[in-house]
């Protein structure tokens, strides 16, 4: 037991340092008083309710509310392209191709952030294909539907390999022959792949949906650059005011918001994922 | 008695090489000592770096770290508040509204014209100064911002504000976010329906219009941003400073509204850009030294030619690009306007909360 203690107390602390003091830090700064012209809550400045108080405006739900339906309505698209990669390569009988498609998906998600946002947005701008997409959903360029179409897109850009190896391992620890004794009772390649595959791969389903939610509900770059400055997410909102005018204060109010709601809706999902895996 | 031979080293040669290797790293100690102090700077990025580069190869009494403003040069306060007192930069370009912050936090170092004598040759009432009355910026471009478009690509020839809602206009414009340019953009709109800094509803009202309208194509966030929208055809007109629409003259015919009769909201909006000396720094000689050699005549004029902004050096020429701002006493009075950054100043948190919830909403 002292053992044990011992070896988590060096994480521990740097978690208690990097992670728990800096929150805090952070829910003190949200309810000081900030005055124009500094940057940051003055020394001793009075306690308020004003930050939040000013997050009840219809618009701030908004943004919240169009962050969390982007974030999950890209996780969704990437777990559908996803499973079929992981699929492929769990599946594949050329050891060379499973190491290729991961080596790819790998190499993929170490390419620069910067590089990939910028040629999303050159690929779908005026520059690129952005005429011809635009013609074939009768849309404009400059129209919010084919903004928030470009974010999605830059988002799936990052999100797509790494769901594609989160399923990879749940895919791969499937016993095939479930599938095949599915189909020697009868059932078609679908039904058993509905039935018998799909459901036991949803903890890796899970662990993939996570990972990519949490990455496009706090994706700061992506709608920075491909938002074209009218699709903002949260991370945006708390940039601007942290980064901009040096309103420390409302940026963390913010920020505090954003992490209260993202754990309750994170855990809710969870809950509700768990509570359908243990009723199969 | 056999005598020995020795091999290997003796004290005495051991002794010998020390004292012959120690001279011969005295010259190199000499170097050493004599070697120029680093110093670290910020400044923008496009079309600025490269031009405060090149005016800067020069310079030989220090090394000089370049760090890039990331977006408007208010995003620097953060990260200087964060380490303050000991921030990276001795160095900050930066302008009109920061320079008033960074005063109100107390963190400029004085400049005397002793110590940085070509300080002289630049006017006066360009110079911000602290409560001891003490210069604290050295002011290197004069510049104004005001609107512009690619006449090959907007449908419409604009020589009023009011024209900016024209149907045709249709996500034509590239709008400057709330905190780049200090809101000088609502501003211009104010002045064209009667407003001032101290009263810009108007300036609001109409760009509730204007956001309604659909003719706002991109906020732009930085000088890249509204590179990479206007070249690219993605918009054709935009409320800017000169040094993007410079760059874009290269390639494209650029109208710059900055002498368009009756329309007060066309105007060139003045401002100016300087080096600040962060009082934090541990290299001040070096750093006035640097601010001296930067303010000189002749590098002054090399580095505004390069960014098409007017030198604030009085014994420096203004080349053909800055000639936009560049005017005759009568012309002042009609075509130029001088903000009251104090009050800009302040009222950017305000400005950014009221276009993040009245605005951006709109421009969906």
């Amino acid at each position: 037991m002292r053992g044990q203690i011992l070896l988590l107390a060096p994480v521990c602390a740097v978690l208690l340092g990097l992670l728990v003091f800096p929150v805090l830090i952070l829910v003190d700064e949200s309810f000081r008083e900030f005055t124009p012209g500094f940057i940051g809550a003055r020394p001793h400045a009075a306690y308020t309710l004003e930050n939040y108080a000013a997050l009840l405006d219809p618009a701030y739900r908004f943004y919240f509310i169009e962050t969390f339906w982007l974030g999950l309505l890209t996780s969704c698209l990437a777990l559908v392209c996803a499973y079929p990669i992981a699929y492929r390569i769990a599946r594949s009988p050329i050891a060379f191709e499973r190491r290729a498609l991961v080596m790819l998906l790998v190499v993929m998600i170490f390419l620069g952030t910067l590089v990939r946002v910028y040629a999303v947005l050159l690929a779908l701008g005026p520059a690129g294909f952005g005429s011809a997409i635009v013609a074939i959903l009768d849309t404009t360029l400059n129209g919010i539907f084919y903004t928030e179409l470009t974010v999605i897109a830059g988002l799936l850009h990052f999100t797509i390999p790494i769901a594609a190896l989160a399923l990879l391992g749940s895919i791969q620890s499937i016993n095939p022959r479930l599938s095949d004794a599915a189909q020697a009772l009868g059932a078609n390649r679908t039904i058993s792949f509905v039935t018998v595959t799909l459901p036991l791969s949803a903890p890796g389903l899970l662990s993939a949906f996570m990972l990519c939610y949490t990455f496009c509900i706090s994706a700061f770059v992506v709608p920075m650059i491909l938002g074209k400055g009218r699709v903002q997410f949260a991370s945006n909102l708390i940039y601007s005011r942290f980064g901009e005018v040096g309103n420390y204060p409302g940026g963390s109010a913010i920020s505090v918001v954003m992490l209260v709601l993202s754990i309750g809706l994170l855990y809710l999902i969870t809950r509700f994922i768990n509570r359908w895996m243990t009723s199969l | 008695m056999t005598k020995v031979e020795r091999t290997g080293p003796t004290r005495r040669n051991v002794l010998t090489g020390a004292a012959a290797g120690a001279l011969a790293t005295l010259p190199g100690l000499r170097i050493a000592h004599s070697a120029p102090s680093t110093l670290d700077a910020i400044t923008w990025g496009g079309p600025f770096i490269g031009a405060t580069k090149d005016a800067s190869a020069g310079f030989s009494q220090a090394d000089i770290t370049w760090d890039l403003h990331s977006g408007g040069a208010g995003t620097v306060l953060s990260k200087i508040k964060a380490a303050w007192p000991e921030p990276r930069y001795d160095l900050v370009a930066a302008w009109n509204p920061i320079f008033i912050t960074m005063l109100n936090e107390g963190w400029l170092e004085p400049l005397t014209f002793e110590e940085v004598p070509n300080l002289r040759d630049v006017p006066d009432q360009f110079f911000y100064r602290d409560k001891d009355k003490q210069i604290v910026n050295a002011p290197f471009s004069l510049a104004g911002m005001f609107w512009a478009y690619r006449e090959d690509t907007a449908p419409v020839k604009i020589t009023k504000i009011e024209q900016l809602l024209d149907p045709k206009l249709k996500g034509q414009i590239c709008w400057s976010g709330p905190n780049v340019n200090s809101n000088l953009q609502i501003l211009s709109l104010a002045v064209a329906n009667g407003g001032d800094e101290n009263n810009m509803e108007p300036g609001w009202a109409f760009l509730e219009r204007l956001a309604k309208s659909g003719n706002i194509g991109r906020v732009a966030n930085n000088d890249t941003d509204l590179l990479n929208s206007m070249t690219t055809g993605e918009t054709s007109i935009a409320f800017w400073n000169m040094s993007p629409f410079k760059t874009m003259s290269k390639d494209f015919k650029i109208n710059i509204l900055t002498r368009v009769p009756n329309e007060p909201g066309m105007k060139a909006f003045m401002y100016h850009d300087g080096w600040v000396l962060l009082r934090s720094s541990k290299n001040k000689q070096a750093a006035k030294d640097y601010i001296n050699y930067f303010v000189r005549p002749d590098i002054n004029q090399r580095f505004n030619e390069l960014i098409g902004q007017g030198p604030a050096n009085t014994k420096s020429k203004a080349d053909g690009f800055a000639m936009h701002v560049s005017f005759t006493p009568d012309e002042l009075k009609e075509y130029a306007y001088f903000p009251n950054f104090a009050v800009l100043a302040g009222l950017q948190d305000a400005s950014l909360a009221r276009f993040q919830t009245g605005i951006l909403p709109l421009v969906r």
